[in-house]
């Protein structure tokens, strides 16, 4: 039977490593959508070594996993770009004030 | 050598003050929040609910239960999502969303293009061909699958709403 804890945490820790500095912020609601997707499978291959499920079902049911765990994964990948995006322009309104002062004033950027 | 006349020099600072603050624009990987994606979405899910709440009544016999139009709808409105998200810079990964979504739900789905690299569709494992079939699903199935459709619909609104930039609002 498949360590679904463990599987949990392999997630968790290459979601860290491609956030970056940006994964405080994001792993609560990452947590959160990993660990329906693994307690999910966890339920349906119990399911499945008890003869509870037909084939149908399961393929069915592994199938919508799929699609699920595929959007879950676009959605973190999105607010990972999202968090980017405003480190990136909160440093770029660094630069932008320190450029207007340097220039006395000029709006340049 | 002479120097070049003024309005030589004035143009060319013009164009380099120009080329450094179009560099410096604020930086967009994702495109903005939009309401009626949203809203679309929202009535996808609603829609299917209701679906759901059927197949529910008749889990013994889902085909019973099935309603064509139930899915055209679906089909459509999600035809509309996608014409508007292809129309928006920086919404790849909303487009990639949508036609997941679609896979998932539709017998007869709009076709991702090969560049998306979405793999193709298993129509005859949709919830629509599900639906038509007629051996039974139990409540144990229909538990897990009302939890994947309702991660699926969440996994795309989490990130729409996401897109609501502004002081406090991170994702």
């Amino acid at each position: 039977m498949t360590d679904w804890t463990k599987v949990l945490q392999g997630m968790l820790a290459a979601a860290q490593n491609s956030a970056h500095a940006e994964w405080p912020k994001l792993q609560s609601e990452a947590k959160a959508q990993f660990q329906t997707l693994t307690q999910v499978a966890a339920r349906i291959e119990a399911r499945k070594l008890a003869n509870d499920i037909t084939e149908t079902n399961a393929r069915f049911l592994m199938y919508q996993y799929r699609m699920a765990a595929q959007n879950v994964m676009f959605s973190v990948e999105g607010l990972t770009n999202l968090l980017v995006e405003q480190a990136l322009n909160a440093a770029l309104e660094v630069l932008r004030q320190a450029i207007k002062s340097a220039t006395n004033g000029w709006i340049l950027l | 050598m002479n120097n070049p006349p003024n309005w030589i020099k004035l143009l060319l600072s013009w164009m380099l003050v120009m080329i450094f603050a179009s560099g410096c624009m604020p930086v967009k990987l994702v495109s903005d929040y939009d309401e009626q994606m949203d809203q679309g979405v929202t009535n996808i899910q609603k829609q299917v609910e209701t679906i759901l709440t059927r197949i529910e009544k008749s889990a013994a016999n889902p085909a019973a239960s099935y309603v064509a139009s139930d899915y055209s709808k679906i089909r459509e409105e999600l035809d509309i999502l996608l014409t508007r998200a292809q129309a928006t810079d920086h919404n790849e990964l909303t487009i990639k969303q949508l036609y997941t979504l679609g896979y998932a739900l539709l017998g007869n789905p709009p076709l991702a293009p090969d560049e998306l690299k979405l793999g193709p569709p298993l129509p005859e494992l949709s919830l629509e061909r599900r639906n038509q079939r007629k051996d039974p699903l139990s409540a144990a199935d229909l538990r897990d699958l009302r939890d994947l459709l309702e991660l699926d619909f969440r996994a795309v609104l989490k990130l729409e709403l996401a897109k609501k930039r502004g002081a406090g609002n991170t994702p």
